[in-house]
C-alpha cells in the first residue's frame, strides 16, 4: 500500500513538473527587456548583488473581416489588429547569461559582483534574447595609503613642528593635534602625493599629532599615522632634564658625552669623546665631540682629532626622541697627505645616565 | 434606347402582319387596333433575402403599347422598379444601406377573348438590374460596392380588362417573370435569378 501511495505521489510530482515546463515553453515573447532595480550599474567586487527584472512583449495579431452584403453585391475588407502588450516575466523562467562570469555571475536575475571589470548581462527565452546591460564592477574600497617621513617621535624645544609624508591620490588628508587645538581638515598635497604640513601652537608636553587620510567617498575608510612630539620650553626644569651625562653606543662600544645649557637660551651644548676604528689606521680614541642641540631637537656635532699625522674629522647627527633617549648617525674621515682618504659611517644610540 | 428599338420592332412586325392579312384571299374586316396604357403595381422579388434587405420598395411603374387585331396583339412593355433598404454589415459597428434599381423590357403576345374580359400574355424579357451598397459611415470606403446584372428571361401575365367609356379601359394584371440565373458574384456567392411577381392596375386606350 505504501508503495502504491509513493508511486502515486511521485507521478503527481512528475506531472506537475512537466506541466510547469510546458508553461515555460509556451511563452513566446517577441522581445525581452531587462533592467536593473536601480539606475546605476556600478557594483563593488565584494559580493554585492543586484536584482535585475525582466519584462517581455507579446505581439498578438488578430484579423477581422468586415463584410457588407446586399442581394447581389458584396463588399468586404480585412482589418488586421496588432496588439503589443508588455508583461513582467518570471526571472526564473528565462535563461540568464553573463559575458564574463569571473567579473559577475547571474542567476534568476540576481547579478553578483565577483571581481573588478565589465560583464554584459542578458536573458533569453526560446529564440528571443534581451538587450545586454553592462555592469561595471569596481574594486573593493580600501582605506587610502598613508606614510609619514621619520622621525615619528621627536624631542624639541620649539612649539611647532613639521609633518610630511606621502598619501594616496584622491584621499582627503587632515592633520590634528587635539590637545593643542590644532586642526587642518584639508591638507593639500602634490600630484605625487607628497605633503609637508607645519603644526603650530603646540602646548608643552608630549603631543600626538594625528595625520588621517580618508577615502574620498567612503568616510568609514581611513588610515591614520601619528607623530609624537615632546615639546619643552628650553630653560624650564622639564627641558633641563636633558642635561647631564649620557652614554652613547656604536658598534658595541660605548662613548660618553655631556649635555649642558648653552649660552643661547633656545639650545643645549654637547661635548664628549668617541673612539672610531679606521681600517689601516687602527682605533683612534678621544675624538672630540662638540656641538649643539637645535631647538627642533636635531643634533649638530663635529668630530675632530689629529692622530699620527692624520686629520680626523666628521659630523654626528641625530635627535633626541625623549629626554632620556637619542639616536642618529655619524660620519668620519681620516686624511693624511700621501694617504688615501678613509671614510667611516655608522649609527649611534644614547641613553641618559 | 432599348424601348425605342422594341417599339420599332413591334411596328415592323405588326405592319408585316397587316400586309399579309391584306394580301390574302378575301379581305376580312378585321380592324387593326392599337392600344397604349400605363399602370402601377407592387413588385415582389422571388429572392427570399430580398425582403430582408429592401424593406422600402417603391411602386413599380409600367408602360405598355401594342398593336394587333381583334383578339391578338403584339406588345412591348417597359417596367421599372426601385427599392431602398439596409445591407447586412458583419463584424463592424456600421449601418449599411442598399439601393436596388431594375428595369424590364418585354416584347410578347397578348391573347384576348371576345367572351371574357380575361387576357393572357407571354413575353420575352430582358432586364437590367443594378445594386449599390454602402454604409452610413463615409470613411468605410471599402464597404461600398456596385454590381450590375444584364439578363434575360420569360414572362407570363394574366389580366382582366374592365370596360370604361370608350376608348378607355382599365385592367388589373398579375405577371410573373423568370430570369436566367447569373452565376456568382466576384466574392463567389451564387446570385439568384432576379425575376419576380408584379400585381398592377392601370388604364389603357384602345384605338
Amino acid at each position: 500500500m505504501k508503495l502504491i501511495i509513493a508511486m502515486f505521489t511521485a507521478a503527481i510530482l512528475f506531472m506537475s513538473c512537466v506541466q510547469e515546463e510546458e508553461a515555460k515553453s509556451n511563452i513566446n515573447y517577441s522581445s525581452l527587456k531587462i533592467q536593473p532595480e536601480v539606475d546605476s550599474v556600478f557594483m563593488r567586487a565584494n559580493g554585492e548583488s543586484r536584482q535585475f527584472s525582466i519584462i517581455g512583449s507579446v505581439v498578438s495579431i488578430s484579423e477581422r473581416t468586415i463584410k457588407n452584403s446586399g442581394v447581389m453585391t458584396d463588399a468586404e475588407f480585412t482589418v488586421r489588429q496588432i496588439d503589443t502588450t508588455y508583461q513582467s516575466v518570471d526571472a526564473s523562467s528565462v535563461e540568464w547569461s553573463s559575458s564574463n562570469s569571473s567579473v559577475a555571475t547571474v542567476s534568476n536575475g540576481l547579478v553578483t559582483a565577483r571581481s573588478a571589470g565589465y560583464a554584459a548581462i542578458s536573458a533569453s527565452a526560446g529564440s528571443t534574447t534581451s538587450q545586454s546591460i553592462v555592469v561595471n564592477v569596481r574594486p573593493v574600497d580600501t582605506a587610502p595609503g598613508l606614510s609619514l617621513d621619520p622621525p615619528y617621535s621627536v624631542l624639541q624645544f620649539e612649539n611647532f613642528t613639521t609633518v610630511s609624508g606621502v598619501v594616496q591620490q584622491n584621499a582627503v588628508l587632515s592633520v590634528t593635534e587635539p590637545a593643542s587645538g590644532f586642526s587642518n581638515a584639508n591638507v593639500g598635497y602634490s600630484s605625487d602625493g607628497r605633503f609637508n604640513m607645519t603644526v603650530t601652537g603646540l602646548n608643552p608636553g608630549v603631543r600626538t599629532i594625528t595625520v588621517r587620510a580618508t577615502h574620498p567617498t567612503n568616510g568609514t575608510l581611513f588610515t591614520e599615522r601619528y607623530k609624537t612630539v615632546a615639546y619643552y620650553q628650553p630653560g624650564t626644569p622639564a627641558a633641563n632634564a636633558i642635561t647631564g651625562e649620557w652614554l652613547g653606543t656604536t658598534l658595541g662600544k660605548n662613548f660618553d658625552f655631556n649635555i649642558s645649557n648653552s649660552i643661547i637660551p633656545t639650545r643645549y651644548d654637547i661635548s664628549g669623546t668617541i673612539e672610531i676604528h679606521f681600517e689601516g689606521i687602527g682605533t683612534v680614541q678621544g675624538i672630540q665631540l662638540t656641538g649643539i642641540i637645535n631647538p627642533n631637537g636635531t643634533i649638530d656635532v663635529t668630530l675632530a682629532k689629529s692622530h699620527n699625522g692624520f686629520s680626523i674629522s666628521g659630523k654626528l647627527n641625530g635627535l633626541f626622541k625623549t629626554l632620556g633617549t637619542g639616536e642618529g648617525q655619524y660620519s668620519a674621515k681620516a686624511e693624511k697627505s700621501g694617504w688615501p682618504k678613509i671614510s667611516f659611517n655608522e649609527k649611534w644610540t644614547a641613553v641618559k645616565k | 434606347m432599348k424601348a425605342s428599338i422594341i417599339a420599332i420592332l413591334l411596328l415592323l412586325v405588326t405592319c408585316r402582319s397587316a400586309g399579309q392579312e391584306n394580301g390574302g384571299e378575301a379581305p376580312q374586316k378585321q380592324k387593326l387596333s392599337f392600344f397604349i396604357g400605363a399602370a402601377a403595381g407592387n413588385f415582389g422579388m422571388t429572392i427570399g433575402e430580398f425582403k430582408e434587405i429592401y424593406s422600402k420598395r417603391s411602386i413599380s411603374h409600367i408602360a405598355v403599347a401594342g398593336i394587333g387585331s381583334k383578339n391578338a396583339y403584339l406588345f412591348g412593355k417597359f417596367r421599372q422598379f426601385y427599392a431602398h433598404g439596409h445591407s447586412t454589415v458583419e463584424n463592424a459597428d456600421a449601418q449599411g444601406s442598399a439601393e436596388w434599381k431594375q428595369k424590364f423590357y418585354s416584347i410578347g403576345a397578348r391573347l384576348m377573348s371576345d367572351d371574357s374580359p380575361l387576357y393572357v400574355e407571354v413575353s420575352y424579357v430582358i432586364s437590367d438590374a443594378e445594386e449599390n451598397i454602402s454604409t452610413r459611415e463615409p470613411e468605410v470606403e471599402e464597404l461600398r460596392s456596385r454590381w450590375e446584372a444584364h439578363t434575360q428571361g420569360v414572362g407570363a401575365a394574366l389580366g382582366i380588362m374592365i370596360n370604361f367609356p370608350k376608348p378607355l379601359k382599365t385592367f388589373i394584371e398579375f405577371e410573373h417573370t423568370s430570369m436566367l440565373r447569373l452565376g456568382r458574384n466576384p466574392y463567389g456567392r451564387a446570385v439568384p435569378q432576379i425575376g419576380g411577381n408584379v400585381l398592377s392596375a392601370g388604364f389603357v386606350f384602345i384605338l
